[in-house]
Order: C-alpha cells, then sequence, then structure tokens
C-alpha cells in the first residue's frame, strides 16, 4: 500500500507527508531529509582545561575509493556563548588519523566544533570519483579522546548528535521542535564523583533545557536550568548526588556528554567521559 | 526498537596475577527519550531476565521485578553460571517466562512513544576502584536470522606502552540457541590488506580479543589495523587499562556502525560500496 501511494503522489510528496505526520519525534528539517547538504558534522565537545584533546577523523574519501586520497581535515571552534572563535585545518592521507586540537585558554571550561574534510585534489572535490556515489552526503562523525593530565590513560567518546552543516551552519539539520521532550541517560549518578554534564546547541535558536534529579541521599529535587545561544555549550556540575538525572528539553534528542571526575584535584584512576 | 543486553564476561588480564575487568550493566524500567506528556502513559512492573547459553538452550538464571521509575545493576560475578558462558539480560512485562526456551522472546519496551534513540543500558567495566561506562544495546534486529557483515579499526585503542593493554570485544547474538557456526574475523593492514591474524568466533558469543599482542599500537596512526568479517556482525567494545604502579585506569568505547559515516537515503549505496572495498571474502 505504501508503495501504491507513492507511486501515486511520488517519492518527495509521499515522504513529505509521512514527516508531517511524525515531525515531533523526527530531530531534522525536512529540507534535511529530502534535499540534504553535502556534508553534516556532528558538533563535538573540546575540554579547555586539560592536557591535551585529541580528535580521530575518517577520511571517509579514502575509504570509499580504496585508495588514500589527501583531504583537509577542517576544524570550525565556537565559544561558550556560540560565536565562531577560528578554524584549524590538517592535511592527511590516512584512512584515519589522530589530530591534537589546539589549545583555547579563557573561552570557559568547554567549548565545541565541528568536522570536515576536504580533497585536496579537484578531481576528489565534487563528492566522490564514483559515478553512482555522486548523491552521497557524508556524516562526520569521529571520535573525541580527552587527556586530563600528562599521565592520563584517555577517554574515548564518539561524536553522537548536530547535523551541523559546517560552512553555512543555517543550513544545519537539528531542529527545535514546539512539544517538550525527556531524556534519561540509563546512569546512575554516584555521590562519590563529580559530574560535568555538558551540552551544546547545535540549532539555529536559542535552547532551554531543564536538569533534574531526585536525589536519593536527602529525598530532595535538585534541578539545574541552562539557556544555551545557537551553537553554544555550557555545563551543570554534579555533586554529592545519587540517583537518575533526567534533562528536559525542545529538542527531541537533548543529551549531555557526561565527564565524571574532570577536575584538576581529582585523580586520574575514576576519570572517564561518555556520552548519555 | 526493542534490545537484549549481553553481559559481557569477567576476563583475566595478565596470565601473572588473577586481575580481572570485570562488567556489569544498569537497566531501568523508565523511558530514555520520551515526549514529556507521554512519560508516565506506561508504569508497568517490568521483569528483567538473564538468560545463559547452555547446550541448545537458554537457561533462566536470574529473574527480578523493577517497578516502574527503579533501576537494576546486574553484575556478570553475581550470575551463579560458568564464567565463560553467554549471557544476555532481556526485558519482559510478562512475569512468567519459562525457565528454558528454544528460542530468546522479543524483548519488551519501556519506550513509550516513537522519540529517537534506543533503548540502552548502561555498560560498566570494572578493574580495582576504576570504573568506566558507555550507554549501550544489542538491538533485536541483529539477533534475528538475517545475514549481516562487520567492519572495525583499532584507533579507538589507547595502549601506548608495556602497561597498557587494549582489548576487543566481539559480542554476537542470535535468538537461536542453535545458531553456533564458526565467523572467520579478519585483522589486517589497511596499506596493503596484509593479514596480521585470523581469529574464529562463534555465533551466540562473547570473544575478548587481546589487540596489543596483534599489532603494534603505534601503526593505529599511520597503518591502522582494519577487522572485518563477511558472515555475521559483532557488537565491537575497544576496552584498554593502563597500570600504574598497581594504580588502574580504564576506558571503554565502541566504533560507530560504517552506515553511520552517510545521511540520507543513498546511505546504503555507499556502504555497500565501503564494505565491498574492505571486507575480505
Amino acid at each position: 500500500m505504501k508503495n501504491f501511494i507513492k507511486l501515486v503522489i511520488g517519492k518527495k510528496l509521499s515522504r513529505s507527508l509521512i514527516f508531517q505526520k511524525n515531525k515531533k519525534y523526527i530531530p531534522f528539517k525536512l529540507r534535511s531529509l529530502i534535499n540534504p547538504e553535502s556534508l553534516y558534522s556532528d558538533f563535538f565537545i573540546l575540554d579547555t582545561n586539560i592536557y591535551k584533546n585529541i580528535f580521530i577523523a575518517e577520511n571517509i574519501f579514502s575509504l570509499l575509493n580504496q585508495k588514500k586520497i589527501e583531504v583537509e581535515h577542517k576544524f570550525r571552534f565556537y565559544s561558550k556563548e556560540g560565536i565562531f572563535l577560528s578554524s584549524k585545518s590538517y592535511k592527511s592521507n590516512n584512512y584515519l588519523s589522530k589530530i591534537q586540537l589546539p589549545e583555547f585558554s579563557n573561552q570557559g571550561s568547554y567549548i565545541s566544533f565541528t568536522h570536515e574534510s576536504i580533497p585536496i585534489v579537484k578531481e576528489y572535490n565534487n563528492k566522490f570519483s564514483i559515478p553512482e556515489l555522486k548523491q552521497t552526503t557524508i556524516q562526520h562523525r569521529g571520535y573525541s579522546v580527552f587527556f586530563k593530565n600528562k599521565d592520563s590513560l584517555g577517554s574515548i567518546v564518539h561524536g553522537n548528535f548536530g547535523a551541523v552543516s559546517p560552512s553555512n551552519i543555517r543550513n544545519s539539520g537539528a531542529i527545535i521542535r514546539a512539544k517538550t521532550y525527556a531524556y534519561t541517560p540509563s546512569y546512575i549518578f554516584k555521590n562519590k564523583n563529580i559530574y560535568h554534564l555538558v551540552f551544546n546547541n547545535p540549532t539555529q535558536k536559542n535552547l532551554k533545557i531543564e536538569v533534574m534529579g531526585i536525589n536519593l541521599l536527602d529525598n530532595k529535587r535538585n534541578l539545574f536550568k541552562l539557556d544555551l545561544n545557537p551553537m553554544g555549550t555550557n555545563f551543570v556540575r554534579v555533586k554529592d548526588f545519587e540517583g537518575k538525572i533526567s534533562f528536559y528539553s525542545k529538542l527531541p534528542i537533548c543529551r549531555s556528554i557526561i565527564f565524571k571526575n574532570p577536575e584538576y584535584l581529582i585523580n586520574n584512576e575514576n576519570y572517564d567521559v561518555f556520552h548519555s | 526498537m526493542s534490545s537484549y543486553f549481553p553481559i559481557p564476561n569477567n576476563f583475566q588480564i595478565c596470565t601473572r596475577n588473577d586481575l580481572s575487568i570485570e562488567s556489569s550493566i544498569t537497566v531501568f524500567n523508565y523511558p530514555n527519550n520520551s515526549l514529556l506528556r507521554n512519560i508516565n502513559k506506561k508504569r508497568d512492573k517490568i521483569y528483567y531476565y538473564v538468560y545463559f547459553l547452555n547446550n541448545n538452550k537458554w537457561v533462566k538464571c536470574y529473574q527480578k521485578e523493577c517497578v516502574y521509575g527503579n533501576y537494576l545493576e546486574i553484575k556478570r560475578s553475581e550470575l551463579n553460571i560458568p564464567k565463560e558462558m553467554f549471557a544476555v539480560a532481556i526485558p519482559s512485562f510478562n512475569k512468567n517466562q519459562q525457565d528454558e526456551l528454544d528460542i530468546l522472546f522479543k524483548p519488551s519496551s519501556t519506550k513509550n512513544d516513537m522519540c529517537p534513540v534506543a533503548e540502552r543500558a548502561s555498560y560498566n567495566f570494572y578493574i580495582n576502584n576504576s570504573i568506566t561506562s558507555f550507554q549501550g544495546e544489542y538491538p533485536y534486529e541483529l539477533a534475528l536470522d538475517k545475514r549481516y557483515s562487520f567492519f572495525s579499526f583499532d584507533s579507538l585503542r589507547l595502549d601506548r606502552d608495556v602497561n597498557s593493554k587494549t582489548f576487543l570485544i566481539l559480542i554476537n547474538l542470535n535468538k537461536d540457541p542453535r545458531k553456533k557456526d564458526f565467523h572467520k574475523v579478519y585483522f589486517y593492514k589497511s596499506s596493503n590488506k596484509s593479514l596480521l591474524k585470523e581469529i574464529i568466533v562463534r555465533s551466540n558469543s562473547i570473544k575478548n580479543i587481546c589487540i596489543s599482542d596483534i599489532c603494534e599500537h603505534n601503526n593505529s596512526i599511520i597503518d591502522p589495523t582494519f577487522i572485518t568479517c563477511s558472515s555475521t556482525t559483532f557488537i565491537p567494545i575497544y576496552v584498554t587499562i593502563q597500570d600504574d604502579n598497581s594504580n588502574y585506569q580504564i576506558s571503554v568505547e565502541h566504533t560507530h556502525p560504517p552506515a553511520e559515516m552517510f545521511w540520507g537515503e543513498t546511505k546504503y549505496k555507499s556502504l555497500k560500496k565501503l564494505k565491498s572495498n574492505w571486507i575480505l571474502k
């Protein structure tokens, strides 16, 4: 039946109708689904207070063409307030690269960035040399590695949401909706640890987030409020808390990166970073 | 959208002593993502069962009620089963699931609307006092009898000297306990496809592989090791430990499925090309 409807009214119209019906559950703009940009990037977090931030970047052009193609890995950094700070590029033809990101002092504890890769040789510039893949839209996910200090083993987090169009952020895919959503990671926060719950806003509207949990230590409700500018970053510090925590916002996927014991005076043993 | 939660086996990291990496999962009876207005739509009790694979049956070894809003931590060490047995946790609203199963039942879902993000558990790995976690699941669809393939790489390894090691945990689950096919997993240099190691992994198993023993950590930057299988898929979990004079650090993460590199309707064409380039037959 679905196929029949598609045949009668056309693929794009049919997709638009399904989208309209379900859009309250879809965190992306219709345009990004039916007429996407050539690439999207997750919106990654950088910890400005630690020893070093490494990014593991995939060279999708090399992987798809099955040969080493030199690309420029380009990073664009945004301040806590969502203001564009600078960009930095690194050339590589490796299938995967581990890149040390620049340091940002006086920028608050956390900022955010996008990643894209652009082939150096023009032949590969318009997507791929493989005709059937001309319509491919690349999604830059990648992995961030946080080293708290010189002796730190490092902690890895994969990119998990963003749909940012790095060269024109107004064409990004992520969108804030009219409804309120509740996101609850399957994780029990422990009293013995200090956590930073770091959020960023890949959309073009202000994002209000309420972070709420009942503390099992005293049965009291803890509530923190954040207001993030477009492309902005901010965090909630959680201390002396035991239990689950939920995030309330109008973003259909609103989840933080959780930094466990990120503060300098706490030793390395129980340092961990993971997505919620 | 429902999920199984295989529980990784505890495993010894060194033959010199009995130090082990231990695991647990934290599971909830609460929707992980929902419209706020739907959050209390379903307030039923849920039961978490753990079954382990014994011959050609799934055998129940754990059952616990979880009331709405609550959670359970299931530790591998507290399951009364042999340490090499493959165990999987399954949520169900039915409080009378059988003691032995010929086919795993479909997991119940705590989701109450179509909000994105699969149901997840916190996967926790311990060594001494250090704990590392990630949010993970084994999607129901992957446990069906379909043909899949697998592509990963060793760039998530964090080992850097003799005091650190990276382990790759490969998890494969099929609903049918009689599925015990053997699968060849290849570890090869991406630069020239020269084979470093071939490992056989069975369906319905969890395999712990010390990557540090297979290839040099330095190579993961210039010439990463690709890890592929043409006959099935796995959830790949990379765990690195570092021994700082018996103070241990531990870190865990998984690689994205390769489909995540692409966006939109045409993604499967690109994925097909990527796999045909790199998955060794």
